[in-house]
């Protein structure tokens, strides 16, 4: 049961101490949490935890009420036990019957109480991890693609599913168990005062000797696991590497030279975990002498006070039984200690991307935050069939260009997140401005626009760019690799706000049109297509949420990918994987091109593939492309010459500038930069070889 | 598994006797605490209680220092064990085949060699230290328990197996369930990757709704699942707590009738008492027992596929891995050291080779169709071949026979006149240049990735394998130069710098034969012309898969291929002329007056 995923470096933790007291608890992934980083503020995490857990702040003191009646009861059985014990030793059991109906009743009460309390419990942690990890997912849906590109998708995934995993494994344990070492604690010591001072005196012996000892022991084992964990990260790492490196392993005759090295990795970690594993094996055999030599005083100590009739005999046994447990208190605090550290730690990265400043319109965000965060996970989960049913239609429509009747829905959503918003902060966050884009005409503006992705001036990605597209033309960029073609689509669509200037669609500058009603008016047809997992239908159907299957077909047969997906095996209904090996990657843009002719958008955005697709499914391609593109404002990226021949106008970019500009014929005539390039590729082509 | 054990069953002797010297300690205890009790407080002897006192902490020192000297030898064991599997699993490995390799998904092999593995080097470690106690102390207590009273004792027969069984029972309907919770957060967690992945066209499709609500329902099964998980374990553990404590009830009930009737004596009744109490708190150690069991044996079965997959194809070092054991850790290094050292100095004077394929068939393990159908054709020295052809034609597939990465299912493949089959894998692969479409770069600084091709090579040939490579200016422009660290864990390079860096470290063996497959797919126009230039001063013979016309334009020959077939081959005039496929390929790279304008 290996949990979480990515890369597999943190699986060597300290190996596991098998309680030897331990009482019973289990679940998945007991040992082995990794030990993340301390939380750099841990009262403010703990306050954001809170606000979580506050909705459930009655179960939250009927569990602790449990957790004092469960202690008490743990307390009183070993006292009771020994009252019985007396009775059998001094008075040969007279009157016992009593003392075990009362041992009875405590042996009930302390395990209804357990049960109660984790049963509890559980269901208070689940319920917050569930809306953390939807609050968390929600969350990354609002924010800009800023955000996504500057972070490795591993580095998130593990926030999503690592470090929320444990904050639940931490709640669901960790909570019960610290609140009941501590009580255990301090309710056994006052016991003990209360029966016997002085055998409480001889059990706390122990105490000093245990604090001197674990901490000989853990100023070793700190040092030397953290040692380990570098050996073994280093190990993994070049497992990883040179695994999925086989093929050029093998090719170029290095097994000997990896194995080599890898048995140098090995062997260093080996003898590095070797001392890691024999000091962290001394902890429990520590604890176990401690409690026998702390049993062996007691019986001694004890029996010396029983002669003088100072205690009795069930006192001492009952003694001996609290020796037994004493540690176990301080042993569960200090482990649970280091999983509430790491949890907490891993709690702060979770909230540090709630905390990440969404994309620019904030009223959509609040409102969803809100329900999202308020009803219990009513709103992620479309409650009934009415809600789920608008959701499905408003995707759908929001997807469709013009039409009657449409424009209403598109701003239905708006409105709608808009009114919640009000209705949370007051209206402050109503931005009267925004706007929705109901029927497009498809005019593309950009006015002097600057940008850059780094913050600082300077090495600006595109500077100084005018351009203007007329409905239903298409405009073709061209240039180097960092010239600027895709931050420009990647303006138009809002990815990105400009730093100056401004992009005008239909005469509207798009700062003040909402992103979501900006993008229905645009399809996509991007450089790496992404396929989700499931079906082809399902995958084309993601252009128009609402299409029947003979729309879906149709779209796939403009798309020229209907002959392909009949060729296999399970035709539309073909399950696709991720990195779907069933299909090609220019299958994947065919199919990308259907979604996109079922989406129906004003404006099309096309970012060349620039992986090579083999030569005959290119041909499909641009055939498909051709029908795509007709009667819609196009902008192409293109990075081969021969797509674009036929564009109304095409804008050359070198280092972020318009170079040149013009038709291809005009282009060609003017003997610069794009003649250049032109020649460059055709070149070969007129002098024989 | 077990004969991993093996080269250490002394140490594990050791241990094992060690950990029984402390489990003795453990039980002899509520003995001595008995003697205590009948012999000193109610004989009112304090020398008695003093003397067996004693005898205690003597006892409890004792089963410390054999504790303590487990400690190192269990640590000793199961590190030692666990460097074995490592080792034998990497070997394993590296002597696959392809063919072999590829039935196994890479991120399995990794984890495999690393989590699988420390599973059972942590079960180890604990069965020479903990695991058998829990059961021996349970039996022995038991025993200890019947032999001081067995009627008193009895009632504990009814209740320890009772409790065990169930106990069992909650296990396996445990693992179940959790295997069902496991699945369902790969499930969620396969949603979170999918929506970062595909950011941008959500986002461009405005889907979030969609995909909030499709993680909702997931995430709602997922707490479900938990819950019901782990409620199972919360309501069968308090479950056993209270049938064990109603045992203790009958003992005392029980004892003390036979103690009015004289049957006993006090001192037995309490440590009676007192080792059903210990029996109880060994339940919990005996499910965390049963659970890593069952997972170490998952872990072991993981691992024994690997180690026992059927696989005929490498030559050489499969055999010499196979044989790696225990103890000849040491051994084995030296040995593939001095390989090593053989290894790089073959290939290095420069030349050309002939290939010629002979009516070659193959077809990959489990496929019906043949990916390569008859294949035949000759490249001369020094010759430049282009391959193109559609997604799945075979391209790749091609390539790969040459070094034997795979084997053909009919015909031979020559290189110089000599069937490959006959030439070492050593030197065969020595000769080749091999670019392949995935750049895999490893974790180490430039000139290390370059000299990857050639150990022995010196820096000026580093250098001008990148030059050639059209990769110089920019690795000077890197941070450190050639030493600047790339990789995983290094700098993070363009796929266009990838894969030059991946044709530098082809170059730098001055092979005879460099195969380049579609390795300048990411190079603008330009790059790529001044590359296949530079190549050209090689006087070795080229192999490149391309999808590009104006490259495939510049060979002597070029080879199409379709569906594993050669469907033409000729120069690109020649192929103009003859294939109409051709024609459509350039027409549509060139546009129609291309082809018809000749």
């Amino acid at each position: 049961m290996s949990r979480g995923e990515g890369r597999s470096t943190g699986a060597g933790a300290p190996p596991p101490n098998m309680p030897s007291l331990g009482g019973p608890r289990f679940g998945p992934g007991m040992h082995g949490r990794g030990q993340g980083a301390k939380a750099r503020d841990f009262r403010g995490t703990i306050r954001k935890l809170w606000r979580y857990l506050a909705a459930h702040r009655w179960m939250l003191v009927l569990i602790m009420a449990m957790i004092l009646i469960h202690v008490a009861a743990g307390l009183l059985g070993p006292y009771v036990l020994g009252l019985a014990l007396d009775n059998l030793i001094y008075e040969r059991g007279e009157g016992i019957l009593s003392l075990i109906v009362l041992l009875g009743v405590i042996y009930l009460v302390l395990s209804i109480s357990a049960f109660l309390q984790n049963y509890w419990m559980i269901g208070v942690s689940q319920q917050t991890v569930y809306r953390l990890r939807g609050d968390l997912f929600n969350h990354l849906h609002f924010l800009p693609i800023d955000f996504f590109v500057k972070r490795r998708h591993g580095e998130l995934m593990s926030r999503v599913t690592n470090d929320i995993d444990n904050v639940s494994q931490t709640l669901n344990s960790s909570f019960i168990q610290i609140l009941s070492s501590v009580l255990t604690f301090v309710g056994m010591l006052a016991f003990m005062l209360w029966l016997s001072p002085v055998l409480t005196a001889v059990t706390l012996l122990i105490v000093p000797l245990m604090f001197l000892g674990m901490r000989w022991i853990t100023a070793r084992t700190g040092r030397l696991f953290k040692e380990q964990q570098r050996h073994l990260g280093d190990l993994n790492g070049y497992v990883e590497e040179t695994v999925s490196g086989q093929r050029v392993v093998k090719l170029f005759s290095q097994e000997n030279r990896v194995i080599g090295e890898f048995m140098e990795k090995n062997r260093r970690l080996r003898d590095a975990s070797y001392w890691a594993m024999v000091y962290s094996g001394f902890i429990p055999k520590l604890m176990n002498v401690l409690n026998n030599s702390s049993f062996a005083l007691i019986a001694g100590v004890g029996g010396w006070l029983a002669l003088r009739d100072i205690v009795s005999v069930g006192t001492i046994v009952v003694f001996a039984e609290y020796s037994r447990q004493f540690t176990r208190p301080l042993n569960d605090l200090a482990n649970q200690f280091n999983t509430l550290l790491s949890a907490v730690a891993g709690a702060e990265r979770v909230f540090e991307v709630l905390e990440e400043r969404p994309e620019t319109e904030e009223d959509e965000v609040t409102a969803t935050r809100r329900a999202v965060s308020g009803g219990a996970g009513s709103a992620i989960r479309p409650a009934g069939g009415k809600s789920s049913a608008a959701q499905a239609s408003v995707g759908g429509e929001m997807a469709t260009r013009g039409g009657d009747g449409r424009e209403s829905a598109v701003s239905e959503v708006g409105s709608d997140g808009g009114e919640s918003a009000v209705a949370l902060s007051g209206g402050e966050q109503w931005d009267q401005t925004l706007r929705d884009l109901d029927e497009v005409r498809g005019e593309i503006r950009f006015e002097k626009v600057r940008f850059s992705y780094k913050q600082e001036a300077g090495g600006e990605t595109i500077r100084d760019i005018d351009l203007h597209v007329k409905p239903g033309q298409t405009l073709a960029l061209v240039g180097p690799t960092g010239a600027g073609k895709t931050t420009i689509t990647q303006l138009l669509a809002r990815f990105y706000d400009p730093q100056a200037g401004r992009i005008l669609i239909d005469g509207q500058d798009i700062r003040y049109i909402r992103h979501n009603s900006l993008r229905s008016h645009m399809g996509f047809v991007l450089q790496d297509t992404f396929l989700f997992e499931g079906t082809i239908r399902e995958n084309i159907r993601y252009g128009r949420l609402d299409a029947s299957d003979e729309e879906v077909v149709e779209a796939a047969r403009q798309a020229n990918a209907h002959s392909f997906i009949m060729q296999l095996p399970n035709q539309y209904d073909t399950v696709l994987r991720q990195d779907a090996a069933e299909i090609s990657q220019g299958q994947r843009q065919l199919l990308a091109i259907a979604r996109a002719i079922l989406a129906d958008p004003a404006i099309l955005i096309l970012d060349e593939a620039t992986s090579s697709i083999d030569t005959i499914t290119e041909i499909k391609i641009q055939e498909a492309l051709y029908r795509l593109m007709k009667g819609r404002t196009s902008i192409v990226v293109a990075h081969r010459l021969n797509t674009i021949q036929n564009a109304d106008q095409i804008v050359v970019l070198h280092q972020g500038r318009i170079l040149e500009q013009g038709t291809h014929q005009s282009l060609l005539a003017k003997k610069g930069y794009y003649y250049e390039l032109y020649e460059s590729q055709f070149k070969p082509l007129e002098q024989p070889i | 598994m077990f004969s991993f054990l093996k080269p250490y069953t002394r140490s594990i002797a050791i241990a094992l006797s060690l950990m029984i010297v402390e489990l003795i300690v453990e039980l002899w205890h509520p003995m001595l605490m008995k003697t205590v009790i009948n012999e000193g407080i109610l004989e009112r002897d304090l020398s008695a209680v003093l003397r067996w006192g004693g005898i205690m902490v003597l006892v409890a020192l004792v089963g410390f220092a054999a504790g303590i000297v487990n400690s190192f030898y269990s640590a000793h064991v199961s590190q030692h064990v666990g460097y074995d599997i490592r080792s034998k699993l990497y070997l394993r490995i590296q002597s696959f085949s392809v063919a072999a390799f590829n039935r196994f998904p890479t991120s399995t092999l990794i984890t495999r060699i690393t989590s699988d593995v420390n599973q059972l080097q942590n079960v180890v470690f604990m069965g020479l230290r903990i695991m058998p106690r829990a059961p021996l102390i349970m039996v022995g207590a038991l025993i200890m328990a019947l032999l001081i009273d067995v009627k008193i004792a009895g009632v504990l027969l009814l209740t320890v197996p009772t409790c065990v069984f169930v106990l069992v029972w909650m296990m396996k309907r445990g693992f179940a369930l959790f295997r069902a919770v496991q699945q369902q957060l790969d499930a969620t967690n396969g949603i979170v990757r999918e929506n970062l992945i595909g950011m941008r066209l959500i986002k461009a499709f405005v889907r979030y709704r969609k995909e909030i609500s499709r993680f909702a329902d997931s995430n709602r099964q997922l707490m479900d699942r938990t819950v019901q998980a782990l409620r199972l374990i919360e309501m069968t553990i308090p479950m056993l707590l209270l049938l064990m404590n109603l045992g203790i009830l009958f003992i005392l009930w029980f004892g003390h009738w036979e103690l009015g009737a004289n049957r006993v004596d006090e001192g037995s009744v309490v440590a009676i008492v007192i080792y059903t109490t210990r029996i109880t708190a060994t339940f919990g150690i005996l499910s965390h027992i049963l659970m890593s069991l069952a997972r170490a044996r998952a872990s072991a079965g993981r691992i024994q596929e690997v180690l026992e997959a059927q696989d005929d194809g490498e030559s050489g070092l499969g055999s010499s891995g196979a044989e790696f054991g225990g103890e000849s850790a040491a051994g084995q290094v030296d040995e593939v050291a001095a390989v090593e050292e053989r290894g790089s100095s073959s290939a290095r004077e420069a030349s050309a080779a002939s290939i010629e394929f002979d009516s070659v068939t193959f077809r990959y393990p489990g496929n019906a169709e043949p990916a390569l159908h008859e294949i035949s054709f000759v490249v001369r020295p020094k010759q430049t071949v282009a391959v193109m052809g559609a997604t799945g034609s075979g391209k790749s597939t091609l390539f790969q026979l040459i070094p034997r990465l795979f084997e053909p299912e009919a015909g031979v493949i020559y290189m110089d006149g000599k069937d490959i089959r006959t030439l070492p894998t050593e030197e065969l692969r020595g000769s080749i240049g091999m670019v392949p479409q995935e750049v895999v770069l490893f974790t180490g600084t430039v000139a290390d990735n370059i000299r990857w091709g050639a150990n022995d090579a010196t820096d000026e040939e580093i250098v001008e394998a990148a030059k050639s490579a059209q990769i110089h200016e920019t690795i000077l422009g890197l941070g450190e130069g050639y030493e600047t660290i790339v990789g995983q864990k290094g700098v993070n390079l363009s796929g266009g710098q990838k894969q030059r860096l991946s044709i530098a470290r082809a170059l730098v063996r001055k092979p005879k034969l460099l195969l380049l497959d579609d390795s300048t797919s990411a190079l603008d126009l330009k790059t790529e012309a001044r590359l296949l230039t530079a190549l050209r001063q090689y006087p070795c013979t080229t192999m490149i898969i391309t999808q590009k016309v104006s490259t495939a334009m510049q060979a002597d020959s070029i080879l199409l291929l379709d569906q594993g077939r050669i469907l033409a081959q000729g120069s690109h005039a020649e192929l103009l002329e003859t294939s109409d496929l051709y024609r459509r390929i350039v027409a549509s790279q060139f546009g129609e007056k291309a082809v018809s304008g000749r």
